[in-house]
């Protein structure tokens, strides 16, 4: 660990000079990943034919293989796919769902998981419920309780939620949940965007009906690769949502091959598997997780506000802290000005009628760069820049 | 300037020592294409945040036009996607069909188009005509007429049709049955997935109620990056395949972001499509398709075998599978087995 931090920094593809805060909308990657890729991209370029009806099917089997077993599963059930929207899109899309059934969501769910729910009350009339959390009900006993009543009091089909949100951010108990619904008898969805990579996600021990979690955010990997996880007794059911020459081939072949893409890019989910590895999953978490709290709370501090949620278990490597403004267009405008002339970029949301930055920590970010943002930053809120 | 042919193979990203008989499944770029491509690339992963909030939006527009000045198309009708499934799919699941309404195809559609059909016939029963053309039937008239004859005899919703269809290959009649499609009332569909860079596509002219093609395929651009256009009336009707952050927002933002990828691909539309400019669209279409039809005679003539069809139905692509000899040249498109 005492390689992580300002020594790291130079393995990483990292913009030079740019301060990043914001490790995981998309992910930052090592150098020795994007040499790897560049390489892998080449090689498919330069003949595409025997890439892809050759190697791809060899390669397909031992990148779910390594995804499986990062995951704890089996292979068998785990699906390439490019984001969490295709993930989605394709479990909710072939569920089924008629005006009979009902989605119990959070409202700090994901805006994609909301529109694809939103989709189906529009185009099959599926009825859904959705559970307010403000900042007061932003605990662990007070999201399961009301989780659980509405398991109760309503018939619900199917329960989505986060493993790690977004915006804000935080950590659900899923475990917890995927149980509940297991008493109540409703297929669970884990969204794990954020997971792989900054949770230890077990997928045997959790064993929730489906989960995704993107590569890119936490593992290490380019933009453009995600898993699908689902039980053995949907592989049948569940297609890929764009139809293609596979349809009706079986799952793995739906997804292996849904239309030409460039198939060397999943193969760097071996390659950021790897990095982990080679630096310990756990050793990262801490690293990251312990960072992203000092930080946040450092950032606090030089604002003069506070933490959305002050208890450190209920955060992964994202936290939240209060901007010190009321106007939600005036903090974007700041967010620009910010990026221009200090070369740090905060993500900016508004939550529960305030204003606030979510703030991540990955290998190479140290104490500093939240001290740099956090100066950078009020500088411009107060027209002093 | 440099001839086309053995001169021209070291600009390519090409495996040394591989001879490439097939260009169009992927399609294979310049150097100079994917030396600016990595640079993109590279500038994306470098700062993803500010690339796909900052760059894109300012680039993004330039990249449209361009592609959409190529086809002869106004930008606002034009969307880009990863492939032509995805193009596929977003046109024929939103366009309301139910059990009254039916698909024409003809039987050399490409298997994602059928498989599309066939999702539809399943899920929302609606009906399908299906053309069978056999090897004597690959004739304009004969194409023509067949689908005439079911236009006219059925009450056809939609109808699809390649540009160039992919096994066999055979450049198809698409300005006729189009002129047919608005004759009976019909929602025209153009498969133009191969299409720019090797047709000369003016949709203006053409004026479909849908077109896609790849960019990749042709248009010297990594694969892959498809061009979707529509009327102007379908904007408010159509959604993309993959629902996203966007959904709702209009279509051009459901195009614009819907889901993580390589926000930077995009940007080498532009180098593929300046690159077939710096030589001429004309020129290259004429070298290519003369190569492959010259090329497979010769194959047809060592084999003692002949091409599937005679005459104009051709493209640059022949329904024979064969390996060509040293010499070949800047790329004779060929299918063989599907993936």
């Amino acid at each position: 660990m005492d390689t992580f931090g300002l020594k790291i920094k130079e393995d990483f593809v990292i913009e030079n000079g740019f301060v990043c805060v914001n490790h995981s909308s998309f992910g930052f990657v090592p150098k020795e990943v994007f040499s790897q890729r560049i390489e892998h991209y080449t090689k498919f370029l330069q003949n595409p034919d025997r890439f892809v009806k050759i190697d791809y099917p060899k390669y397909t089997a031992e990148i779910r293989k390594t995804a499986a077993e990062f995951l704890n599963t089996d292979f068998n059930q785990c699906m390439l796919a490019s984001n969490s929207a295709e993930s989605f899109n394709s479990i909710i899309r072939n569920l089924g769902l008629t005006e009979n059934d009902t989605i119990l969501y959070f409202s700090i769910a994901y805006p994609m998981v909301q529109n694809t729910i939103k989709f189906m009350t529009t185009n099959y009339n599926v009825k859904e419920i959705k559970i307010e959390l403000k900042r007061q009900h932003l605990d662990k006993q007070t999201i399961l309780s009301l989780f659980e009543e509405q398991l109760k009091t309503q018939k619900i089909t199917v329960a989505v939620f986060d493993n790690i949100t977004a915006l804000p951010s935080l950590k659900l108990p899923i475990k917890e949940l995927i149980l509940l619904c297991k008493q109540y008898n409703t297929i669970n969805i884990v969204d794990a965007a954020h997971g792989s990579g900054i949770t230890a996600l077990d997928i045997k021990d959790l064993d929730p009906d489906f989960l995704f979690t993107n590569f890119n955010k936490w593992a290490f990997c380019p933009s453009g690769v995600n898993i699908l996880y689902l039980k053995e007794q949907y592989l049948d059911k569940i297609h890929h949502n764009t139809i293609s020459i596979h349809y009706g081939n079986g799952l793995a072949k739906e997804f292996e091959y849904s239309g030409t893409k460039d198939f060397s890019l999943p193969l760097s989910l071996i390659d950021g598997v790897n990095f982990i590895k080679k630096h310990g999953l756990n050793q990262i978490i801490q690293y990251s997780v312990d960072l992203a709290w000092e930080g946040a709370n450092l950032v606090a501090q030089i604002w003069q506000t506070e933490l959305l949620v002050n208890d450190k278990s209920m955060h992964s490597a994202m936290v939240n802290v209060r901007i010190p403004h009321e106007d939600q267009n005036y903090c974007r405008e700041c967010q620009k000005k910010c990026y221009e002339k200090y070369n740090v970029f905060l993500v900016v949301f508004k939550y529960d009628e305030l204003n606030w930055t979510r703030l991540s920590a990955s290998l190479y970010n140290t104490i500093a760069d939240y001290e740099y943002a956090a100066k950078c930053y009020l500088k411009v809120l107060k027209g002093e820049e | 300037m440099k001839n086309f042919g053995k001169e021209f193979k070291e600009e390519f990203v090409i495996e040394p020592g591989y001879t490439c008989v097939n260009h169009s499944s992927f399609g294979y770029i310049p150097k100079c294409v994917f030396k600016q491509r990595i640079d993109n690339y590279r500038k994306f992963l470098e700062n993803p945040d500010c690339f796909a909030r900052y760059t894109i939006p300012k680039q993004s527009p330039l990249v449209r036009q361009t592609a959409a000045e190529f086809l002869n198309a106004s930008p606002n009708q034009c969307f880009f996607s990863n492939n032509s499934a995805e193009s596929m799919n977003s046109i024929l699941k939103n366009l309301g069909l139910s059990d009254k309404d039916t698909i024409l195809y003809l039987n050399i559609a490409y298997p994602m188009v059928k498989n599309v059909i066939k999702y539809m016939n399943t899920n929302f029963k609606v009906n399908t005509c299906m053309v069978e053309l056999k090897a004597e039937d690959l004739k304009k008239e004969i194409i023509l007429q067949y689908i005439e004859e079911n236009m006219k005899s059925k009450k056809i919703t939609v109808a699809v049709l390649d540009n160039i269809s992919s096994q066999p290959s055979i450049k198809l009649p698409t300005k006729e049955f189009i002129e047919l499609c608005k004759k009976y009332d019909v929602i025209s569909i153009i498969d133009g997935a191969h299409g720019a860079g090797i047709s000369e596509i003016n949709l203006k002219e053409l004026d479909p109620d849908f077109f896609f093609t790849n960019l990749n395929k042709w248009a010297f651009c990594p694969c892959s990056v498809n061009l979707l256009y529509m009327k102007e009336k379908y904007l408010n009707q159509i959604h993309n395949n993959t629902v996203s952050v966007f959904y709702g927002a209009g279509i051009e933002k459901e195009f614009e972001y819907y889901g993580t990828r390589d926000a930077s691909i995009i940007l080498s539309v532009i180098d593929g499509i300046n690159y077939i400019n710096s030589f001429g669209l004309k020129q290259i279409i004429e070298y290519c398709e003369n190569l492959a039809w010259e090329g497979s005679n010769l194959v047809a003539k060592i084999w003692e075998t002949e091409l599937l069809a005679q005459g104009q139905s051709h493209a640059f692509c022949y329904g024979q599978c064969v390996g060509a000899t040293q010499g070949s040249l800047l790329h004779i498109g060929m299918f063989e087995e599907l993936l």
